[in-house]
C-alpha cells in the first residue's frame, strides 16, 4: 500500500514517499522514511511490506558501500542501478525467493546528469523520467504524463510533486497524510515533509 | 437432464469422500519450495489482485461546468487480450435531451439505455412533459437494483438537460446512483482523474472544457491497455446535446501533445543507453 513516486528534471531528481506503516486496520506510524540514502547523491525509495523493505534496503546500502571500498571510490547511477538489479535477479530462484519489494532509484552523477530508475522485485530495470510504484501508478501516471516536459526546473518539479500528493489525497481510498520528499541535485540531498 | 452416475462409466473404484483415509499416498520427493508471494499493488496484469481487477475495459468521463456538461469517451472494445473493435460508440443517444455513457457490458448498456429511451418517450406522450434527468436515472437504478444478483455489468453515466438545468448521474450494476460534478468510469478512469482533478474548474469555457476532456481521455488511453481508439466528445447544454467531436485518433493526439512539449513522442525521454 506504499506510494512511491518520482520525477527526473533537467538537473535534479525527486522521489517522494508516503509516511504510513499500516497493520490490518491500524496505522502504526505516519512518519516513516521509506527513501534510503545510498550516498550523498543517490537515493532509493523502496515499496514493500515492512521487513522486506528494511532488510533489502540495508542489504543494498551495505553492499553498495562495500563495492565502493573494494573498487576504490565512486559508482555512478547506471552502475548502481544495474548492481541493485542484479541483487534482485540473484534472489529470484533462491531458497527464500525474490526480495518482496519494488523500488525507485534516483540520483545525480558527478557531472550533474540526473537519472531515475524503476526497479521491480523480479529484476526488471527501466530508466524513466517519471514513474511510481504500487497503487500510486493508477492515480499519478496520467498526471505525471500531463505535467512532464523536458528540462524541468527544481521549483517546477516540486510543484508537480505537490499536485501528485494532492491527487492521492483526493482520490486514493487509503488516507495518506504525510509525505516525505527528497530532492537530489549536484549540491546534495534536500528533504521536505509535506 | 441425464443424471451421470459415476458407476456407469465402468470405473472399478470411484473416489468418495469417506475413502480419503484409506488412500495410500506416495511420499513426495523433496523439492525446493519457492513461493512467489503476490505483492500488494498492480504488479499483475489481468486481475491478479481483486482490488485492481477492473472489468470495465474502457475510459469514459463527464463533468459539469458553467456551459453545461461535457462527456468524453474512448472507443476500444477488448475481449481479453484481443482487440475486438477500435470504433465502438460508447455514448448512447437516449433522446434529444439525454445521453448515456457505456462501460462494462456493451449489450447490457445498449439494451437498458434503449429501454430507458422507450420509457422516457412513453412518459412524454402520456404526461405531456419530458421526464427529468433525476427521474430517468432513478428509473434505471430501479431496474438495476432488481437485477442486482443476475450478473449485469454496467458502469454508466446519465447526463441530460431538463427544466432545472443540466445534471450528471453515475449509475452502476450494484444499483448505486450518485449525483455529481465529475465522474470517470472504467479501467482507465484513475489516469483520467489525475488530469481532470488537476485542471478542472467550474468556470471553464466550452473550448477549454473540450480540450480538458480530450486530454484526460488521451492520458488514460496512453497508460491503460484496455482503452484506446478514438476520442468522442459530446456537449450537453440547455437546448439538448451536440456532438463536438466524432472521433479524434489518440495516436495523432500523442504526437501532437509531444510536439507541444518539444518532444518527438518515441518514449525515449530517459535516453537509456547501455554503453
Amino acid at each position: 500500500m506504499d506510494s512511491i513516486f518520482g520525477l527526473q528534471g533537467g538537473d535534479f531528481v525527486i522521489i517522494a514517499c508516503d509516511g504510513s506503516i499500516a497493520h490490518s486496520i491500524l496505522k502504526i506510524k505516519e512518519t516513516e522514511d521509506k527513501i534510503l540514502k545510498l550516498d550523498d547523491h543517490k537515493i532509493f525509495g523502496i515499496s514493500g511490506e515492512g521487513a522486506d523493505r528494511n532488510s533489502f534496503g540495508e542489504l543494498v546500502h551495505k553492499n553498495h558501500s562495500l563495492i565502493r571500498y573494494k573498487t576504490g571510490g565512486y559508482m555512478n547511477l547506471q552502475e548502481t542501478a544495474h548492481f541493485v538489479r542484479s541483487m534482485y535477479a540473484q534472489a529470484i530462484r533462491s531458497r527464500d525467493g525474490p526480495h518482496q519489494c519494488n523500488g525507485l532509484l534516483g540520483g545525480v552523477d558527478s557531472d550533474g546528469t540526473p537519472s531515475l530508475y524503476w526497479l521491480d522485485y523480479l529484476g526488471s530495470l527501466q530508466k524513466i523520467t517519471r514513474g511510481a510504484q504500487g497503487y500510486a501508478n493508477y492515480f499519478l501516471l496520467g498526471l505525471l504524463d500531463n505535467q512532464y516536459k523536458p528540462n524541468l526546473t527544481k521549483e517546477e518539479g516540486i510543484e508537480i510533486i505537490k499536485k501528485c500528493i494532492k491527487e492521492l489525497q483526493t482520490r486514493f481510498l487509503i488516507a495518506q497524510n504525510k509525505f516525505i520528499v527528497k530532492i537530489v541535485t549536484k549540491q546534495g540531498i534536500e528533504v521536505i515533509t509535506i | 437432464m441425464i443424471d451421470f452416475d459415476p458407476s456407469t462409466f465402468g470405473l472399478a473404484h470411484t473416489y468418495q469422500k469417506e475413502d480419503k483415509d484409506e488412500i495410500n499416498t506416495l511420499a513426495l520427493p523433496s523439492a525446493p519450495q519457492v513461493i512467489y508471494k503476490t505483492l500488494n499493488g498492480p504488479t499483475q496484469i489481468n486481475g491478479g489482485n481483486k482490488l485492481t481487477n477492473f472489468k470495465h475495459g474502457t475510459t469514459t468521463l463527464g463533468f459539469v461546468f458553467k456551459e453545461g456538461i461535457l462527456l468524453a469517451v474512448d472507443s476500444r472494445a477488448s475481449m481479453g487480450s484481443f482487440l475486438s473493435s477500435e470504433q465502438v460508440r460508447k455514448v448512447i443517444e437516449i433522446n434529444e435531451y439525454l445521453l448515456g455513457t457505456m462501460a462494462g457490458g456493451a449489450a447490457d448498456c445498449q439494451y437498458w439505455l434503449a429501454y430507458l429511451a422507450n420509457h422516457c418517450r412513453t412518459y412524454e406522450l402520456k404526461n405531456g412533459s419530458k421526464l427529468s434527468v433525476a427521474a430517468a436515472s432513478k428509473f434505471l437504478q430501479g431496474i438495476l437494483i432488481g437485477y442486482r444478483n443476475s450478473g449485469l455489468s454496467m458502469g454508466c453515466m446519465i447526463a441530460g438537460t431538463d427544466t432545472t438545468g443540466q445534471h450528471l448521474y453515475y449509475i452502476d450494476n450494484d444499483g448505486m446512483r450518485l449525483k455529481g460534478d465529475i465522474f470517470s468510469v472504467g479501467s482507465g478512469s484513475t489516469y483520467a482523474y489525475g488530469v481532470l482533478d488537476n485542471h478542472y474548474r467550474y468556470d471553464l469555457s466550452l473550448n477549454e472544457a473540450v480540450e480538458l476532456g480530450i486530454r484526460a481521455i488521451y492520458h488514460a488511453t496512453h497508460r491503460d491497455t484496455a482503452s484506446g481508439g478514438v476520442v468522442r466528445v459530446y456537449h450537453i447544454h440547455k437546448d439538448g446535446w451536440t456532438k463536438v467531436h466524432d472521433g479524434i485518433d489518440v495516436v495523432d493526439l500523442h504526437y501532437q501533445f509531444a510536439k507541444q512539449k518539444g518532444l518527438v513522442g518515441d518514449g525515449d525521454e530517459a535516453k537509456q543507453r547501455l554503453f
